[in-house]
C-alpha cells in the first residue's frame, strides 16, 4: 500500500452510517458558496430557497422544457445534494415524462428516451435493462418494480365512432384506453386490468374533449400495490381512485368521479386532475391534487392525506400542504411521504414561470427546503441515495483537531468499482476551508483506488464542514455520474504543534512486525492513537508518567500507519509507521 | 464507304427487280411470311399472310396452303386465323430440314369478309444452311466477356458505402445503394435490376425503391433479369435470361401481386432477346431476337472471312394467344455494311445490334440499332423501311440543324407525347466518349432534326453499354445511366435542374431503370398519408389504420421501416393477416428531441421467400407528417471525432446532424455544391486540398464525405463544415464551425534513401552516406536511436557485405529520420564499398519495422568532392588541430557547436552567436572528432576534425 500522509493531526472519525450530509452554514465571512463551472451548456439552473432543516437526502428530478414551459431547456435526469449541488445527471432525448426514481427493489429507473421505454438502472448508473409492457404502448407515467413484482402501464389504443356516443364525435376516432400490467419475477404477466373492460369512455371528466380525434378518455397515471389482492389506480380524466382486485380483476370500489361510492369529511374542495395515489399507512393514503378545475376556485395545487373507511365509503381529509402563496401546476406533480414524517412536494409545472419546483414540508406545514429550477418536472424525490461507480470508504471524513495556524493534508482513497477505467474530471467544495491538491483529470483503472489529496489550513478556530463532490464527468458532458463526502475538521486555539524530529519521539523498529516501542522526549501522561492510511483507529490508549511505552500491532495488516501523541500539556506529536 | 453505298444501291435495285418478277397476286398481301425469296428461315417458321382485312372464316379449308420442301417433300399443316382474324398462319406439323427450299402454294378460294376473293399465289423460302443456337450462346458470352472488360476498364478510384438502407433487414447479398442528390423528386417508385459484375458478393434482384433508395418490393432471382417494368393492364415484367443458355430466355409477366401470369417466348423458332418488351391493351406484344447466320463475308467486302458468324436482327409480334402476327427481320431490309465501327473481316458481326423499340403514333415501329447508330422507322403492315434517323448512320435521311455530335451506340428510343423523340446515347464514339440524354424534334416532310433538349451529368458519365432514357409525366428525365458506376440514375428537370441522383455501390450497375407511379395491391392500408398537425402534447398520438390482405394466402407484415425516431410502431410484429382478411395497425407521434416539419417515410414490409429459397419483400407506405414547434439549433457531430487517431485510411467522414438541414435562405441543399463549401485538408487548417466527393442523403441529415483516394497511412487531416453555411427549416443557422482533425492508422514502414545509392559510381572520397527516411525511426525496442545503435545497425564495408568493416562515425538528427554515416578516413579511390541497415533493427513511431535489409553497393572516383552538406556555412580551422578551434561560420544567429567522438558520443558543447568562435577542445583525448553545427534555422552542418 503504497501512500502519502503528511497530517499534523488526526482526530477520529464518527462512524457514519448514512452517506447524506447536512452542512451547517459557512462560519467565517470569508467563505463564500463556490458554484460549478463545469455543468454542461443548456443544463437547468437549480437553486435551493427557504433552506432552514431540511431532510438529510438527495433530491431525484427530471426537470425538461415543453408546451412554451421552458421551452428551451434540454430534459436531464438529475440527483442534486440537498444544496441543488447535481451528484449526478444525463441528458436525456426526451422533451417528456422522465419518471426518474428509486423502486423498492433498490434500482432505479426512468422512463422515456428515443425507445419510450423505462430504463433500470443500477447503482454504478449503468442502463441494465429496459422495460415495455407486453403487447402495448408503454405508458410513462408509471413503473413500480418490488422484489418480486413489477407494475407497468400500457396504453390500448383503439378506433372508436364517437359521433355515435356524442354529437360530434369523430368517426375514426383514436381513443386511448390503460393498461395495468402486473408481471411475477421472470416477467411474466400474471395479472393485466384494462379501462376497455371496466372504464365508459363517456364517465370521464368534462375537461375531455370527446369530439378529438386522439382522446385520452381515462389518463391513469399512478398504480399503488394496497394488499397482496388488490391494487390501486389513479385515473386522471376520470378524477377517480379505484381500487382493483388483483385476482379477480373486478372493481373493489370507486372514489372520485362520476361513479363515487364514497362519503368525503372534513373536505369541501375534494380534488380536481389529480396524481400520485400513495399507500402511507393502513387506511391512510396520499395524493398530489393539481386542482385545475377547483370549486370554488381559485386554482391551486396540494398534497393531501386522507383516512379512508373501506367499510362505511367514507373518507376524511386529515391534511392539505399548500403553500402560501400558492403555487399551481396545472399538470403533473407528486407528494411523497419521507421517514421523519416530512413530505416532499413536486409541482409539477408549477415551476414555471419563476416558481418552486419542490416543496418540503413538516408534518405540521412548516417549509424547510424549496428547490426552484429550470424546467418543469413529473415527480420529485428525495432518498438518501447516491451513486456508487466508486466511493471513499467513509463517507464522512473527519480531519481532526489541529491549530488554527497550522496545516494538515490527508489523502483520501477512492475505490472504483467499476469494471473498466474511470476518469475523475473535477470536484466540487461548496466552501473554501478546504483544498484540494490533486490535479485533474484523475484516472483510476478498473478495480483499483486513487488517492484524493485534501489539505486544511485553517485561518481561524472552529469547526468546519464541507461536502466534497467528485465527478465523472463524460468527455461529452451529457452524463456526470459523481460522489460526496463530508470533510469536517475542528480547529482549536492555543495547541502546540510539535514537529516530529528524530530528537523528540522515536519508534522503534520501524519497520515493525508484532511490537513497537515509543521513546518520548521527557516524561509525560497523555494519549495515543494508531490510525491506518484512511484515518481509520486501530489503535488507542493512554500513557501515564512514562517517556516509554510499547504495543503491539501483531493483529494489524501490513502497512502505513500514523501515530499521535497528544500529552496532557497539550503537545502534540505524529510519526509514521510501517508495519510488515 | 462509298464503295458500300454503291454496292447498297445495285442490290436494292435487284431485289426490286426480283419483287417485281413474282405474281401480282402477291400485291393482294400486304404482308407475307417469310419473305417471298428469303433466307435464314428457321426450320420452325409458320407461313403467314394478312391481307389486311378481317379474313372470312369459313374460307378458310385446310387446303389452302400446300407446302413442298426440297428435301422433306410435302410439308403437313394447320391452318388457322389470328385472334384478330387478319392473319393467316400455317403451322407445319414438322419442322423443315436444314437449307432446304420450301415452296408455297396458296391456292385460290379466300375471302374476305367483306366478300372479295383473294386469288391463289406462290412464293418459295430458304431454310437457313445450319443450326446457329451454339452460336447465340456464343455470341451472348462474348458480349457479357466485352461488358465486364468494359467495366473494368471504367472503374472510378473509388466508391460510397451505402449508407440509405442500414437497418432495414435487407437480404446480406442485396447490394447496398445511396441517393446523393434529393431536391423534391417526383413521387413515385423506381423499377431496377441491379446487376452485380463478376464476382461482386450480391446477389440478382428485380427490386422496386422509393425516392429514398428504401425497397418497397424485391424478388431475388437465380439467373439474370433485365428490363423490370409495368406493362399494360397494371402487369410487371422482366425478361429472365442466361447468355451460356439462350434457349431458356423469356419474358415474365407478373400480376399486381407479382404472381407470374404469362411467359412470352418468340415464335418461329427464335431465342427472345432481353433487351425490350411492349405489349398493348389486348396482349398483343413485341419481342426481338437475336440470330447468328453463317455468311460469307468476302462477297460482301473483299477479304471478308468466308465463314463469319453474322449477327441479324429479328422482330416480331404476337397476339394474346403467342401466334406471331408479324416477323421483320434485318436480313430482308438492312445491308450488312450498314454497321459503323464494325471489322467486316472479323469471324463475328454483330451489324444491327438493335436493343429497343417503340410503337409510334401511327402504329408503325422505331426502333434502335445500335451498330448501325440509327434510329429507323419501320411500317409495321409490310416491314417497310420509313425512314432512317442518326447523324452518323450510313442511310441517315434527315439534316441535323443544330447538332454536329449526333448520338453513338445509343440506347432505348422513344416518342414523347409532343412528338419528340429521345435515345440515350452512350456516346461511345464521340470524339471524347460520354453519355447523354438527348430529345430531337423530327421533320419527317422535310427530313430535318433539330436537337431540342440534352442532358449530360455533371461531373460527365460514360456508361459504355446499355442505359435508358424516359420521361415522367411532368416531363422531368428518368435516366439510366448503363454499365457505369458509382451514379446509376438520375432524375433532371427539362430546366436541366438535378433532382435525384442515385448510385448502388461498387461492381453493381443495371441495364435499365424506370421511374413509375406504381404500387401493388398485394396487400392495402386503409390510408396512405396521414397529418398529425401540430404536436404539443405529452403522451404519443396514435395512428390506427387497417391493412387489407387482398391476396390469396396469409400474409404477414414481418418489419417496417422508417426515418424518425418520432414515429414508433406499436402492433407488435409479425403481424399475420389471413387471405382476405384485415388487421388493424398502430404507429405512434411520438417526438422526443424532433422539432420542425416532421415528414417521414413508414414502409411495411412483408418478407417471405419466393420458391421457398429466394429472398422476397412486398411492401406498402404510408406517408407521414406532423409538425412540431422548432426552437433550437441543429446539433451535428462528426466521425471521425477530432482528435481520433489511427483511422483506417479508408474512412468515410461523415457528419450527423438532428434535423433537416438548409440553406440559411431555406432554399435546399445540393450535394453538387459541397464541393464547394467543405474544407478538407492534410495536416491542419493550412494544408493542402485534398479531392473528395460529398454527398447529403435523402433526408439532408447525413452528410458524407469521400476522399477521392485512400488517405495516407500515419497522417493528420482537418475536415470543416464552416460555420453559418447550413440551417434548419425553422431558420436557425448553425454558426460554430463543425470540424475534426484526425490522424490516419500507420501501418507502413518506414521508407529509406540511401546517398550514395545502389549502383552509384564515382563517389567522393569524403563522402558522407546518408539513410534518409520517409518517417521518424526509432528502435525495435521502442527506444530513442543512439551512436551505438548506429554502430550495430549500420555496416559500412569493402567490396561487398563480406568485406572488411570500415570504421565510420554515425548521428542521428533531431527530427530522427536522417541518420549520417562518417567514415572515420577517406574512401579509397576506385573502390567498392557496400553500406547496409540491419532488416528488424528500425521501426517508425506506430511500430511499423524495417523488415528488409536496405544497403547501398557503390563505387568510389578518386575526387575528393565538396559533398559535406553545408559545407559552405562554416570552416573550421586548422585541421588537425592541437586543440583551439576557429570556427568561421558566414551565417548569423545562435550556433550550438557539438564535438562528437569516435564512438559518437557528445564530447563536448559550445553555444555561440558570433561568426568567429573559437572554442577549447584540448582537454579531449587525441583523435577523430565529428564537429556539428546546429544553426539556429534548423539546420545543421558537420565536418570532421583530428586532434593531435
Amino acid at each position: 500500500m503504497n501512500l502519502n500522509y503528511t497530517g499534523k493531526i488526526i482526530n477520529v472519525l464518527l462512524p457514519l452510517a448514512i452517506l447524506i450530509f447536512l452542512l451547517q452554514a459557512p462560519q467565517s465571512k470569508s467563505q463564500t458558496v463556490q458554484p460549478d463551472t463545469t455543468l454542461p451548456v443548456g443544463f437547468p439552473e437549480i437553486s435551493v430557497e427557504n433552506f432552514t432543516t431540511p431532510t438529510p437526502g438527495n433530491i431525484f428530478i427530471a426537470p425538461f422544457g415543453a408546451w412554451g414551459m421552458y421551452s428551451n431547456q434540454d430534459p436531464y435526469i438529475i440527483i442534486t445534494d440537498n444544496f441543488g449541488h447535481p451528484i449526478y445527471f444525463k441528458r436525456i432525448y426526451h422533451r417528456n415524462i422522465n419518471d426518474f426514481k428509486l423502486q423498492p427493489n433498490g434500482k432505479l429507473t426512468y422512463a422515456g428516451g428515443t425507445g419510450n421505454k423505462h430504463y433500470i438502472m443500477n447503482e454504478k448508473m449503468e442502463v441494465l435493462d429496459s422495460l415495455t409492457p407486453v403487447g402495448f404502448w408503454t405508458d410513462l407515467h408509471e413503473i413500480i418494480i418490488e422484489e418480486n413484482r413489477t407494475f407497468i402501464l400500457g396504453i390500448d389504443t383503439r378506433i372508436v365512432d364517437m359521433s355515435e356516443l356524442v354529437a360530434g364525435g369523430q368517426e375514426e376516432a383514436m381513443v386511448m384506453g390503460h393498461v395495468v400490467q402486473e408481471w411475477d419475477a421472470e416477467g411474466n404477466v400474471i395479472f393485466e386490468w384494462n379501462t376497455w373492460d371496466h372504464f365508459n369512455i363517456l364517465d370521464c371528466q368534462e375537461w375531455v374533449d370527446l369530439t378529438a380525434s386522439v382522446i385520452d378518455y381515462a389518463h391513469i397515471n399512478s398504480i399503488e400495490p394496497d394488499s397482496d389482492t388488490s391494487l390501486l389506480v389513479l385515473a386522471r380524466n376520470f378524477n377517480e381512485i379505484t381500487k382493483i382486485d388483483r385476482r379477480s380483476c373486478e372493481i373493489i370500489w370507486r372514489l372520485g368521479g362520476v361513479h363515487n361510492e364514497f362519503t368525503f369529511t372534513n373536505d369541501t374542495i375534494q380534488w380536481a386532475w389529480p396524481h400520485d395515489i400513495r399507500k402511507i399507512g393502513e387506511g391512510i393514503f396520499t395524493i398530489f391534487d393539481n386542482g385545475r378545475f377547483n370549486t370554488p376556485p381559485p386554482n391551486y395545487s396540494s398534497g393531501i392525506i386522507y383516512q379512508i373507511d373501506e367499510e362505511a365509503r367514507s373518507i376524511t381529509q386529515l391534511e392539505r400542504y399548500r403553500r402560501t402563496p400558492d403555487v399551481f401546476g396545472n399538470i403533473m406533480g407528486n407528494f411523497q411521504l419521507l421517514d421523519n414524517g416530512n413530505y416532499v412536494t413536486g409541482w409539477g409545472s408549477g415551476s414555471y414561470p419563476d416558481s418552486v419546483g419542490i416543496t418540503e414540508f413538516t408534518e405540521d406545514g412548516q417549509i424547510v427546503q424549496e428547490v426552484k429550477f429550470n424546467g418543469i418536472n413529473y415527480r420529485a424525490h428525495k432518498y438518501q441515495w447516491q451513486p456508487q461507480l466508486f466511493s471513499t470508504e467513509q463517507d464522512t471524513f473527519n480531519l481532526g483537531i489541529l491549530s488554527a495556524d497550522t496545516a494538515l493534508q490527508v489523502q483520501i482513497p477512492v475505490n472504483n468499482h467499476a469494471d473498466h477505467e474511470i476518469t475523475l474530471t473535477g470536484y466540487h467544495l461548496r466552501y473554501g476551508f478546504f483544498n484540494i491538491e490533486t490535479a485533474f483529470p484523475l484516472t483510476i483503472p478498473a478495480g483499483e483506488t486513487a488517492y484524493i489529496s485534501v489539505v486544511f489550513q485553517p485561518d481561524e478556530a472552529g469547526n468546519f464542514q464541507d461536502a466534497l463532490t467528485l465527478h465523472a464527468d463524460n468527455e461529452a458532458k451529457t452524463e456526470r455520474i459523481g460522489r460526496q463526502l463530508l470533510l469536517t475538521a475542528e480547529a482549536l486555539e492555543g495547541y502546540t504543534i510539535t514537529e516530529n524530529t528524530n530528537t523528540k519521539i522515536e519508534i522503534r523498529p520501524n519497520p515493525a512486525k508484532d511490537f513497537v516501542m515509543v521513546n518520548l522526549p521527557e516524561q509525560s501522561s497523555g494519549q495515543f492513537r494508531l490510525m491506518d492510511y484512511a484515518g481509520r483507529l486501530v489503535r488507542e490508549s493512554t500513557f501515564e508518567n512514562s517517556s516509554t511505552f510499547r504495543f503491539g500491532i501483531s493483529d494489524l495488516k501490513p502497512g502505513f500507519y500514523f501515530l499521535q501523541i497528544q500529552t496532557t500539556d497539550n503537545k502534540i506529536f505524529k510519526t509514521k509507521l510501517l508495519t510488515f | 464507304m462509298k464503295h458500300f453505298n454503291q454496292m447498297k444501291k445495285l442490290t436494292l435495285s435487284t431485289m426490286l427487280i426480283f419483287a417485281a418478277l413474282f405474281s401480282m397476286a402477291q400485291a393482294q398481301w400486304e404482308y407475307i411470311c417469310p419473305m417471298p425469296g428469303s433466307k435464314y428461315i428457321n426450320p420452325e417458321n409458320a407461313i403467314a399472310l394478312r391481307h389486311g382485312e378481317v379474313i372470312d372464316q369459313a374460307s378458310v379449308r385446310s387446303d389452302i396452303f400446300s407446302l413442298q420442301a426440297s428435301k422433306s417433300g410435302i410439308i403437313q399443316g394447320e391452318t388457322k386465323l389470328s385472334l384478330d382474324g387478319k392473319t393467316l398462319i400455317f403451322e407445319p406439323s414438322k419442322p423443315y430440314q436444314l437449307n432446304e427450299k420450301i415452296h408455297v402454294q396458296v391456292a385460290a378460294g379466300l375471302k374476305t369478309l367483306s366478300g372479295q376473293e383473294l386469288p391463289a399465289m406462290s412464293f418459295s423460302f430458304q431454310v437457313k444452311p445450319v443450326d446457329n443456337l451454339n452460336m447465340l450462346t456464343r455470341y451472348y458470352l462474348e458480349e457479357e466477356k466485352k461488358m465486364e472488360q468494359d467495366y473494368a476498364s471504367s472503374n472510378p478510384s473509388r466508391t460510397f458505402s451505402g449508407i440509405s438502407q442500414k437497418d432495414n433487414n435487407l437480404p446480406e447479398r442485396f447490394p447496398p445503394a445511396h441517393v446523393t442528390e434529393f431536391d423534391a423528386p417526383t413521387a413515385g417508385n423506381i423499377f431496377c435490376t441491379p446487376r452485380p459484375m463478376g464476382s461482386a458478393p450480391y446477389d440478382n434482384y428485380s427490386a422496386i425503391l422509393d425516392n429514398y433508395g428504401t425497397p418497397v418490393f424485391y424478388r431475388q432471382w437465380p439467373r439474370r433479369n433485365n428490363d423490370f417494368k409495368t406493362l399494360v393492364n397494371n402487369q410487371l415484367t422482366f425478361c429472365d435470361f442466361d447468355n451460356s443458355i439462350p434457349a431458356i430466355n423469356k419474358y415474365l409477366v407478373m400480376d399486381s401481386h407479382f404472381n407470374f401470369i404469362d411467359t412470352l417466348t418468340m415464335g418461329n423458332g427464335y431465342h427472345v432477346d432481353q433487351h425490350d418488351v411492349l405489349m398493348d391493351e389486348d396482349g398483343n406484344h413485341f419481342l426481338m431476337a437475336y440470330d447468328p447466320q453463317i455468311v460469307n463475308m468476302d462477297t460482301v467486302v473483299p477479304g471478308g472471312n468466308t465463314e463469319a458468324t453474322v449477327v441479324g436482327f429479328i422482330v416480331q409480334e404476337l397476339d394474346a394467344d403467342h401466334n406471331v402476327i408479324f416477323q421483320w427481320r434485318s436480313w430482308d431490309h438492312f445491308e450488312i455494311t450498314d454497321a459503323n465501327h464494325t471489322d467486316f473481316l472479323a469471324d463475328l458481326i454483330d451489324y444491327a445490334h438493335g436493343n429497343a423499340f417503340e410503337i409510334d403514333f401511327d402504329g408503325n415501329m422505331l426502333m434502335s440499332l445500335r451498330n448501325m447508330e440509327e434510329i429507323t422507322k419501320i411500317d409495321l403492315n409490310t416491314g417497310e423501311i420509313i425512314w432512317r434517323f442518326g447523324l452518323h448512320s450510313q442511310n441517315n435521311m434527315f439534316t441535323f440543324l443544330n447538332d454536329t455530335v449526333g448520338f453513338s451506340w445509343q440506347h432505348d428510343v422513344r416518342r414523347l407525347p409532343n412528338g419528340n423523340i429521345t435515345v440515350f446515347d452512350n456516346g461511345n464514339y464521340h470524339a471524347t466518349p460520354f453519355s447523354q440524354a438527348l430529345e430531337f424534334e423530327l421533320d419527317v416532310e422535310n427530313l430535318t432534326a433539330e436537337l431540342v433538349w440534352s442532358h449530360q451529368h455533371d461531373p460527365i458519365i460514360y456508361g459504355k453499354a446499355t442505359g435508358a432514357h424516359r420521361r415522367l409525366e411532368n416531363n422531368n428525365a428518368f435516366i439510366c445511366w448503363g454499365l457505369t458506376w458509382p451514379m446509376n440514375y438520375s432524375e433532371v428537370t427539362h430546366d436541366g435542374d438535378l433532382k435525384w441522383d442515385f448510385g448502388w455501390t461498387e461492381d453493381v450497375w443495371d441495364y435499365r431503370a424506370f421511374k413509375f407511379d406504381w404500387t401493388t395491391d398485394l396487400f392495402e392500408t386503409s390510408i396512405d398519408s396521414t397529418d398529425f398537425g401540430v404536436y404539443d402534447d405529452y403522451v404519443a398520438w396514435p395512428k390506427i389504420f387497417t391493412i387489407t390482405n387482398n391476396s390469396d394466402e396469409t400474409i404477414e407484415i414481418t418489419s417496417t421501416h422508417n426515418n424518425l425516431n418520432c414515429y414508433q410502431v406499436v402492433t407488435p410484429l409479425p403481424l399475420e393477416i389471413e387471405a382476405g382478411g384485415t388487421a388493424n395497425f398502430q404507429f405512434n407521434l411520438n417526438p422526443t428531441t424532433e422539432e420542425g416539419q416532421l415528414d417521414d417515410v413508414l414502409t411495411l414490409n412483408y418478407d417471405s421467400y419466393y420458391a421457398d429459397s429466394l429472398y422476397q419483400r412486398i411492401s406498402r407506405q404510408i406517408f407521414i407528417t406532423a409538425y412540431v414547434e422548432d426552437q433550437n439549433t441543429p446539433n451535428g457531430s462528426i466521425n471521425p471525432e477530432d482528435g481520433s487517431v489511427d483511422v483506417a485510411a479508408d474512412t468515410e467522414i461523415i457528419m450527423t446532424f438532428n434535423e433537416s438541414l438548409v440553406y440559411p435562405d431555406g432554399s435546399t441543399i445540393k450535394s453538387a455544391d459541397l464541393q464547394d463549401i467543405l474544407i478538407v485538408r492534410e495536416n491542419d487548417i493550412n494544408g493542402n486540398d485534398i479531392d473528395y466527393t460529398a454527398y447529403f442523403d435523402a433526408w439532408k441529415r447525413t452528410l458524407s464525405i469521400t476522399p477521392a483516394e485512400a488517405l495516407g497511412s500515419g497522417k493528420q487531416y482537418y475536415v470543416e463544415l464552416p460555420g453559418g453555411t447550413f440551417a434548419d427549416k425553422a431558420g436557425h443557422v448553425i454558426t460554430e464551425p463543425l470540424h475534426t482533425t484526425f490522424k490516419t492508422f500507420d501501418d507502413v514502414a518506414p521508407t529509406v534513401e540511401i546517398n550514395p545509392a545502389d549502383s552509384t559510381t564515382g563517389a567522393y572520397l569524403n563522402q558522407m552516406i546518408t539513410f534518409t527516411f520517409d518517417e521518424p525511426v526509432q528502435t525495435i525496442l521502442g527506444s530513442a536511436i543512439t551512436p551505438d545503435d548506429i554502430q550495430a545497425f549500420f555496416n559500412l564495408k569493402m567490396n561487398d557485405e563480406n568485406g572488411e568493416d570500415v570504421p565510420f562515425m554515425g548521428v542521428i538528427n533531431d527530427e530522427k529520420n536522417l541518420v549520417t554515416i562518417h567514415p572515420v578516413e577517406n574512401l579509397q579511390s576506385h573502390q567498392y564499398y557496400y553500406v547496409a541497415l540491419h532488416a528488424d533493427a528500425l521501426m517508425d513511431m506506430s511500430g511499423n519495422e524495417i523488415t528488409e535489409t536496405v544497403y547501398s553497393h557503390f563505387e568510389t572516383g578518386e575526387e575528393v568532392g565538396l559533398s559535406e552538406i553545408f559545407e559552405n556555412q562554416f570552416t573550421i580551422t586548422p585541421n588537425p588541430t592541437n586543440g583551439i578551434v576557429m570556427l568561421e561560420a558566414d551565417r548569423d544567429g545562435k550556433k550550438v557547436v557539438e564535438v562528437y567522438d569516435f564512438n559518437g558520443k557528445l564530447a563536448s558543447k559550445f553555444t555561440t552567436t558570433e561568426n568567429h568562435f573559437s572554442f577549447d577542445i584540448r582537454d579531449l583525448r587525441k583523435g577523430l572528432y565529428l564537429v556539428k553545427v546546429n544553426f539556429d534555422n534548423g539546420q545543421t552542418g558537420t565536418s570532421k576534425i583530428i586532434l593531435e
